[in-house]
């Protein structure tokens, strides 16, 4: 590979070799619009909030000179997300954004489903047919047959769906709560087509050419019972009935019975056609193919089936990978990890990675050599799933205890004959249930422990049997204290060094994050990163030896430079610090009032001598928001003039209240109470204190403020840097 | 006969002259050659379809003597080729080169500013630099540098010290101007994204001078929240 390089033949010119070096950013940003584990939401990726958050990540990039973002994010945003930080970054057209396809593994549906839980049916419901429109389900047991209980469970979520009494039907086909016989779908039609052509028999007078056509698929089905090759499409006198208001409502009674009864009819006949008709048969394994394929997608036409889906869910997996059309776009994906995690059959947090990669200027070819390198013939891209011998890898595994996420594996070029490989991780932090179930002496917490070292461990090892002479370098989110103490973590060091990795040692910077809660961080800023789980494992004999991490560590909170953000941004970051002062605002408010009732209640008991007058400001309700103008002042002030703070302003709000605890402790003394409440006054006057000391914290220290900010808007963890350099 | 000659991509005053056994500057210094010298600073940066007017060979008369062995040797100048590696704005000193000219080979090492000179023949068409312990390897296409005032000379240069023009197309497009920014941005010039004068000049003076790349200007430093 070579450049032209167009010279004078006579005098001098000059040449940049292509860079030796990639500066990555690895940043764990959770999720713009929304966190499902904290069950928050953030708004659409244009809300302020988010636009702030990308406009923070944006200028960290800009101020490293960054060729690389590597984002972990659990969400289905991700794009979004990274067209949002391209939008801010000064030269937007030369930045590249990649999406990974989902990093979950094979979703193993729990062992037993319990489906008959009552509440929130509808939902359920239409979760499930949500997950049938979008994805291939392949039963693992290939003769497996419905029974009747799981008949009679999906036709009994289905009443509850439509809001139908079924007495009826159970009496014709049995009660839900019966003894289970080994009747089959078929059986239970035979059961309720005798019935149905009764009652037909006796209202056909009414309206004889319609009911005779009915009688007449009746007849049809009943024909056809054997052979199971009855109604997979909606009849058309099914679609006569239900359009036909005017004819329920004139034979209300037996008709709207009977109209219910060909309901449920035809749902048998849906059910036993899904389980007969909609597979498609292979040796050992039944698929049933997205029906939106064979039928035009109706909610209401897919209830019998989703109902049917979920009385045989306990024998099913759900591949989600690579049998569907379009399946790597995360809204499909994320919409049946939806659906299965209302049903409770899944839990998943989906999570994509995403790349903001800008190919050296001088180097035009980058792009087509990033793309060659990520093509998924070579098998050189995506996400880390087997080995070379085609099996899975532990994190990917469905029998193991880790089926978790995997990492992207992606190689970035920096010159004609220099790819930077990487893999980029984020372990899971929790233990599934299986983990914790695991007969091996260690405490819970080290089982989880020991769950996450093995996975990084997973992708190491992945590394090593694939990428034999260019092992990648792990970066990510490991959920791994950087100090490896403890026997779990010092096998797991060990086990690593094996596999020829050692995590990067932090060269006088520590890796960081602001992981403590907000009361923490300001309570002490001085330690405010003692949780690194956000690292990098170097092979040793990186790039053959040429390469070389030159920096590592995450880059703190107070070295960020927030200053090229517009105001609208940095409003939107220190209304976050004033929305804490106010928090802490209204628990002090909460407290005096708490104490204060107290002290009146301890005053008015009888016998009790109250010295006159009782001095406490609390018994006028208007004292209690009385702070409220300062506290406006202060949030104004706060927004203004954050970055260069007047204690002089701030100060007033704190005074205040100092003062009112002051007055609280005096009327007890005077009352003669504060014996009797001596340890309300002392637990409240503590917390008070507490209280009053995180907001001289936030008033005077400025690195309390912006880490407050950067924890509130943009993530609880900071980027890990790292500047890779190859030596030619 | 003389000639108007319309240039072509690699064509340089050097090299035509070789061809039409002149001296470039006999070329160059000819009268019918002002407007282009007013138009071009140097007679080796041309741009295709300049009109260059060669002049006629001029006849000189030697006196020498019948019958007698005589030998008169032809004046021919090598040309400078000198070229300034960086890396990673760097100069790339002191590494083992080898340049190879239509063939011939020549081997040393860039000097303490990273520059590799020789003298190679004016009609050199193309060359290979090896340099480095990798042997990177560096295709070089003489003569079709362009003039530092037409979009195409700008393009050039942007490419040959890192800045990604896009297509060397002489068009001032998207990329060009983006090119043209960060150049602007990296040298602390005034960011317009045109290749006004004072970029020009500072382009030139990176490009086609013995030189060193100037400190980047820090961005770091934190502000308060």
């Amino acid at each position: 590979m070579n450049y032209d390089h167009m010279t004078r033949v006579q005098g001098h010119n000059s040449y940049s070799l292509p860079p030796s070096r990639l500066i990555i950013l690895s940043w764990n940003l959770q999720n713009f619009t929304g966190d499902h584990r904290l069950g928050m939401t953030h708004g659409s990726v244009d809300s302020n909030e988010n636009m702030a958050r990308a406009a923070v990540v944006a200028a960290v990039m800009q101020q490293i000179h960054a060729d690389v973002l590597l984002v972990m994010e659990t969400g289905s945003d991700v794009s979004g997300a990274l067209e949002k930080v391209r939008s801010f970054l000064p030269d937007k057209d030369s930045w590249h954004p990649f999406v990974s396809g989902n990093t979950h593994a094979i979703p193993i549906i729990s062992p037993r489903y319990h489906f008959k839980q009552k509440k929130r049916t509808l939902g359920k419901m239409r979760a499930l047919i949500n997950l049938v429109e979008f994805f291939d389900i392949m039963p693992t047991t290939t003769t497996r047959v419905l029974g009747t209980t799981q008949v009679k469970d999906a036709l009994s979520l289905l009443s509850q769906w439509k809001n139908k009494d079924l007495t009826w039907l159970w009496n014709v086909i049995g009660a839900p709560d019966s003894h289970p016989d080994d009747t089959t779908p078929d059986t239970l039609l035979a059961k309720l087509l005798p019935p149905l052509k009764n009652d037909v028999g006796l209202v056909k007078a009414d309206s004889p050419a319609f009911w005779a056509g009915v009688e007449e698929q009746l007849n049809c089905i009943e024909e056809n019972l054997n052979t199971g090759e009855y109604l997979i499409e909606e009849a058309s006198w099914i679609q006569d009935l239900k359009l036909s208001p005017d004819k329920r409502a004139n034979d209300l009674g037996k008709l709207e019975q009977l109209t219910d009864a060909l309901d449920f009819l035809e749902l048998l006949c849906l059910m036993h056609s899904a389980l007969v008709n909609g597979h498609v048969s292979s040796p050992g394994v039944y698929i049933m193919r997205r029906l939106s394929e064979v039928r035009k997608f109706n909610p209401n036409e897919f209830a019998p089936l989703a109902a049917c889906l979920m009385a045989s869910f306990s024998d099913l997996i759900f591949d989600l990978r690579g049998t569907v059309d379009g399946l790597y776009e995360n809204k499909h994906v994320n919409f049946a990890y939806d659906a299965l995690k209302k049903l409770k059959i899944l839990d998943l947090i989906a999570e994509t990675y995403g790349i903001l990669f800008r190919p050296p200027h001088n180097f035009p070819q980058a792009m087509e050599q990033f793309f060659a390198s990520v093509s998924p013939v070579d098998d050189a891209y995506g996400v880390a799933q087997k080995d070379t011998l085609g099996n899975w890898i532990g994190v990917q595994d469905p029998n193991s205890a880790r089926n978790w996420r995997s990492a992207l594996h992606i190689k970035f070029p920096i010159s004609p004959n220099v790819f930077v490989p990487v893999c980029l991780f984020h372990t899971r932090f929790t233990g599934n249930e299986s983990i914790k179930k695991q007969k091996v002496k260690l405490t819970q917490a080290d089982k989880v422990l020991k769950m996450r070292a093995e996975s990084v461990l997973d992708i190491a090892l992945w590394n090593n049997k694939t990428q034999q002479n260019c092992q990648s370098l792990i970066i990510g989110d490991f959920n791994l204290p950087a100090n490896l103490d403890g026997q779990v973590l010092k096998d797991f060091a060990a086990e690593m060094q094996k596999q020829n990795y050692k995590r990067v040692g932090t060269e006088g910077a520590y890796q960081l994050t602001t992981l403590k809660s907000v009361k923490n961080i300001i309570k002490d800023t001085t330690k405010l990163y003692n949780e690194p789980y956000d690292g990098v494992f170097i092979p040793n004999n990186f790039l053959s030896g040429k390469g070389k991490i030159q920096m590592s560590g995450a880059r703190t909170v107070d070295t960020m430079d927030f200053k090229k953000l517009t105001q609208p941004y940095k409003n939107v970051l220190r209304d976050a610090v004033v929305r804490q002062y106010v928090k802490f605002i209204g628990k002090i408010t909460f407290k005096m009032k708490e104490c204060n009732e107290k002290l009146v209640y301890m005053c008015s008991r009888p016998g009790k001598q109250v010295n006159d007058p009782l001095v406490t400001p609390f018994l006028d309700p208007n004292n209690l928001v009385a702070p409220r103008n300062e506290i406006i002042n202060v949030g104004n002030h706060f927004t203004l003039n954050l970055t260069d703070l007047d204690t002089n302003v701030v100060r007033p709000v704190l005074n205040h209240f100092s003062g009112y605890v002051t007055l609280l402790h005096q009327a007890a003394q005077v009352n003669g109470l504060a014996h009797n409440v001596k340890e309300l006054l002392q637990s409240t006057e503590k917390e008070i204190d507490d209280l009053l000391q995180l907001m001289a914290t936030l008033e005077v220290n400025a690195v309390a403020r912006k880490t407050v900010a950067y924890r509130q808007i943009v993530s609880d963890h900071i980027p890990v840097a790292l500047i890779v350099t190859y030596k030619y | 006969m003389p000639l108007t000659f319309e240039i072509k991509d690699g064509d340089s005053v050097i090299k035509l002259s070789v061809k039409y056994g002149l001296f470039c500057e006999t070329i160059w210094n000819h009268p019918d050659n002002a407007e282009l010298r007013r138009k071009r600073k140097d007679m080796n940066t041309l741009l295709p379809g300049d009109i260059l007017f060669i002049p006629d060979i001029r006849p000189k008369d030697v006196p020498a003597d019948t019958g007698k062995l005589h030998r008169y040797r032809r004046k021919g100048v090598p040309a400078n080729f000198s070229i300034q590696i960086y890396q990673n704005e760097q100069p790339y000193a002191h590494q083992d080169y080898k340049l190879v000219v239509d063939g011939v080979p020549y081997t040393g090492m860039s000097d303490t500013m990273g520059i590799v000179s020789k003298w190679i023949p004016p009609t050199a068409v193309e060359g290979v630099l090896h340099i480095g312990p990798d042997n990177y390897k560096i295709l070089l296409r003489f003569g079709y540098l362009d003039p530092i005032n037409e979009i195409i000379g700008v393009q050039k240069r942007l490419y040959n010290i890192g800045f990604h023009p896009g297509e060397l197309d002489n068009l001032m497009g998207l990329k060009t101007r983006q090119a043209l920014l960060d150049f602007q941005k990296r040298f602390d010039l005034s960011e317009t994204g045109e290749a006004d004068e004072e970029t020009r000049s500072r382009l030139e003076e990176i490009h086609d001078e013995v030189n060193l790349f100037p400190k980047q200007s820090s961005e770091t430093g934190s502000n308060s929240l």
